[in-house]
């Protein structure tokens, strides 16, 4: 009698379980037909190219492309280290790093990222990871107490990229430092959208 | 230092005194580590446990355009806990923290903390240690700041089925309750966390309960180089999990649809995390926005074996709210999933397999957001393998996989982009081993991955677009002599891209091609007792064409050669006393096209000594 009831229980919360909360694992919404063009992303069958996609997702300000170029585990760090302060304001995941994005995006008015190999190092590819080092200057145009300001941030990043499920390359580690201590660097201006 | 500690005497070996000590340091590039690490153990005197420990990581990088970048992070501990009876003892805590960023600039954090109290043990299933004591810090960048202020801590465990002697009824019941208070003047800190967990293994099922809660009071300086400016930050979280596992009820075959042979396992958590952040003093400075995530979602897993057929599936279903302060930035997120799996034997010589995967995650916004990215993932797996035992020496695995992976944007806004990316994959693989110092592997893949895009576009890149990818993978291990044994790889690779056009039929115009070689060769020598030697070599070949169309025809245009080739070698020793040392020295040449050759040599050593 008791296992009955045991087994019912269980039944029961099973069905329960489903009944109350599931997902079709088999079906999509349909999507609304576009008004805008679809912007610069190629598919990203080498690291290189993930790369691009960031950089004209930036420029782009499309929410769209910025999303798939990094992994669901995206480490984003930056370079103060410093004891005492929250452990979120020295780096983030994914679901914070597209958020600042969407945030940044719809305030910025313009925004320009160019890079170059930062000198002194080269990129390191091999088949199934990448590792790219980047020296870059991004100047973002957004709204600063009711005017327009342009934020100039410059710095040192590096991105660790690997080969997803899918064989494309999406980013999975980020690291970023100062250029110099006196100017912003792109930790600086994400810490401004969160 | 290295030297200092690992030519220490080695002590009496009944009185374990020293755990662990090593050293290492590693050039590459430009950039410089150093890392050290020594921890000490000791039981002297009798009834007194202490441990002392100490890690210092030093990091430079060398940079042409800007002062060198320097880290320096160090962290020493000692704690020591003499008994005053059997149950009761003394406890002592010393905690030392230095955090040091770019030394030109001098941004530094020193934090040192001691503590003294009681543990108390009334007996083995629980404990309860109070301790008392005074946490320092000092902050400097341009200016600096020091802070100082008195501290308790509390933290007690029951293990109340123990307790109630109830354990050997299969009952466990963990109780676990931690308190700390920091009343430094500027950053004054609390903390609590609790948890619980208890399980009942009833015979045949087994049933675990798991509920925490945490909640933390910290204060901060938001901008790392002024002080004037406090925040504060609130956190909040609590977990709940319940698990649930049956396995098969008898072992009697009844056929294959007895659902008493069938193993269950049910898993379902729920977890809410908030953190709120507000100035306390100072001017109002940028702080991160207020955040509460809640998750909740179960897996429900069964399986069952039947003859030579094993049979799984599995349905998970995954909630998730991040609320971010205001409604228009909130997001859900659901996700449901489907497996299933069929492993099968054959025979004594064959084996299959397959496994089905279907999941759909749909991120929601608010409908008043401007973010448009209501968005759907879809993804779907079908794996088949077999695999065929020909002799005790040669088998083969052929396998093949589909994967289909569709994101989409619902908005018009961004959903220009929608694609769906399908790959088909067929890799047979062959393992030989014709002698028992010898073993041959190769294997052949290959790869299509169409992308689909969901309307026309303005690029001329097509509707679609195709990847292709072959490669051959051959590997041969074998032990020419006693303590010696060779690996050889060779890779070779095709890759072409193109757009897919429709020309009564999709048709691939190829942009470029790519074809690559790898060779990889690796010794592994062990000439002594506790002595390896590991040299390795590889070569990199690689050659890109890009695809012209000119009147009418396609012309190959060279666009990149790629050369690469390392050699490395790591000896690893382990010596007397505790000594082991790893070395590890490697060049690698590369050269892209007719650029300038790019060499990076890297070297690491590390020095470990463990004693008692």
């Amino acid at each position: 009698m008791i296992k009955r009831i045991h087994h019912g229980a269980a039944l029961a919360v099973i069905v329960l379980c489903l009944a109350g909360c599931a997902k079709n694992p088999f079906g999509l919404r349909d999507a609304q037909d576009p008004v805008q063009d679809e912007g610069t992303y190629v598919t990203p069958i080498d690291p290189v190219i993930a790369l691009d996609n960031l950089r004209f997702a930036m420029i782009e300000q499309n929410i769209g492309h910025y999303v798939q170029v990094f992994s669901d585990s995206l480490s984003y760090r930056f370079d103060y280290l410093l004891a005492d302060r929250p452990d979120t304001l020295s780096g983030w995941g994914y679901a914070e790093e597209t958020r600042i994005a969407r945030n940044l995006f719809s305030a910025a008015g313009n925004i320009s990222l160019v890079w170059m190999t930062t000198p002194g190092r080269s990129d390191q590819l091999s088949d199934s990871t990448a590792v790219f080092y980047r020296t870059y200057t991004l100047d973002a145009v957004v709204m600063d107490a009711d005017t327009l300001a342009t934020l100039s941030c410059a710095g040192d990043v590096i991105f660790y990229l690997e080969r997803n499920s899918i064989d494309l390359w999406w980013v999975q580690d980020w690291e970023d430092f100062h250029e110099s201590a006196q100017r912003l660097s792109w930790a600086d201006l994400k810490s401004r959208f969160r | 230092m290295i030297l200092a500690w690992t030519w220490l005497p080695a002590p009496a070996p009944a009185r374990e005194w020293i755990s662990s000590a090593q050293s290492g340091y590693s050039s590459s590039y430009h950039t410089q580590s150093w890392f050290d690490s020594l921890a000490v153990t000791g039981a002297v005197p009798e009834g007194t446990t202490w441990r002392l420990s100490h890690r210092l990581d030093l990091l430079r990088k060398e940079r042409v355009s800007s002062t060198d970048l320097r880290q320096r992070n160090q962290r020493v501990t000692f704690n020591a806990g003499p008994a005053v009876t059997r149950t009761l003892g003394w406890v002592l805590n010393l905690e030392g923290e230095e955090n040091a960023f770019e030394e030109s600039i001098a941004r530094r954090t020193i934090l040192a903390k001691a503590f003294g109290g009681l543990e108390w043990r009334p007996s083995r299933e629980g404990t309860v240690a109070v301790e008392a004591g005074v946490v320092t810090s000092r902050h400097t960048a341009e200016a600096h700041r020091s802070d100082a202020g008195f501290a308790e801590r509390l933290a007690t465990h029951w293990d109340l089925a123990q307790f109630a002697g109830m354990a050997d009824r299969g009952i466990r019941a963990d109780a676990q309750l931690s308190y700390s208070g920091d009343h430094r003047t500027d950053l004054p800190a609390r903390e609590t966390r609790w948890r619980w967990h208890s399980s009942w293994d009833h015979p045949g099922d087994t049933v675990s309960l798991t509920w925490s809660e945490d909640w933390a009071k910290t204060r901060f300086y938001p901008a790392p180089d002024r002080f004037e400016q406090i925040a504060r930050q609130e956190s909040r979280g609590r977990t709940g999990r319940i698990v649930w596992a049956r396995p098969p009820r008898t072992s009697n075959d009844r056929g294959l649809f007895d659902p008493r042979l069938i193993a269950l396992r049910v898993h379902a958590e729920a977890s809410t995390d908030d953190n709120s952040y507000n100035m306390t003093a100072g001017t109002p400075a940028t702080l991160p926005n207020d955040t509460r995530t809640s998750s909740r979602g179960y897996q429900i897993e069964s399986s069952r074996v039947w003859r030579s057929l094993r049979i799984s599936s599995g349905y998970r279903y995954r909630w998730t709210k991040d609320r971010f302060g205001e409604a228009r930035r909130d997001q859900t997120g659901e996700t449901g999933e489907w497996t299933a799996g069929l492993e099968w034997r054959l025979s004594s010589s064959d084996s299959a397999g397959a496994k089905v995967i279907f999941r759909a995650t749909s991120y929601t916004v608010p409908g008043d957001s401007s973010f448009f990215d209501d968005r759907d993932q879809g993804e779907r797996v079908v794996e088949i393998w077999w695999k065929r035992r020909v002799s005790e020496v040669l088998s083969v695995r052929p396998q093949f996989s589909f994967r289909s992976f569709r994101q989409i944007f619902i908005s018009e806004q961004l959903s220009a982009n929608n694609n769906t990316d399908d790959v088909y994959l067929l890799a047979p693989a062959i393992s030989w081993i014709p002698a028992p110092s010898t073993e041959f592997a190769q294997q052949f893949a290959i790869r299509a991955h169409y992308r689909y895009f969901d309307y026309e576009r303005t690029d001329p890149q097509g509707r679609g677009t195709l990847y292709r990818k072959a490669e051959s993978i051959s590997g041969l291990r074998f032990s020419p002599m006693l303590h010696t044994t060779c690996h050889l790889g060779y890779v070779y690779r095709y890759e072409d891209f193109g757009g897919l056009y429709d020309r009564e039929g999709w048709v691939q115009a190829v942009d470029w091609d790519r074809r690559s070689h790898l060779v990889d060769l690796q010794l592994s020598w062990t000439p002594a007792r506790g002595l390896s030697v590991d040299p390795s070599f590889g070569l990199e070949y690689k050659r890109s064409f890009n695809h012209r169309r000119q009147d009418g025809d396609v012309v190959r245009i060279e666009d990149d050669l790629f050369r690469r080739h390392y050699i490395a070698m790591v000896i690893t020793w382990r010596g007397p006393s505790g000594i082991d040392l790893d070395l590890r020295v490697a060049r690698r040449v590369q050269r892209f096209g007719k650029s300038e050759k790019d060499r990076d040599d890297r070297w690491q050593l590390t020095l470990s000594k463990g004693l008692g």
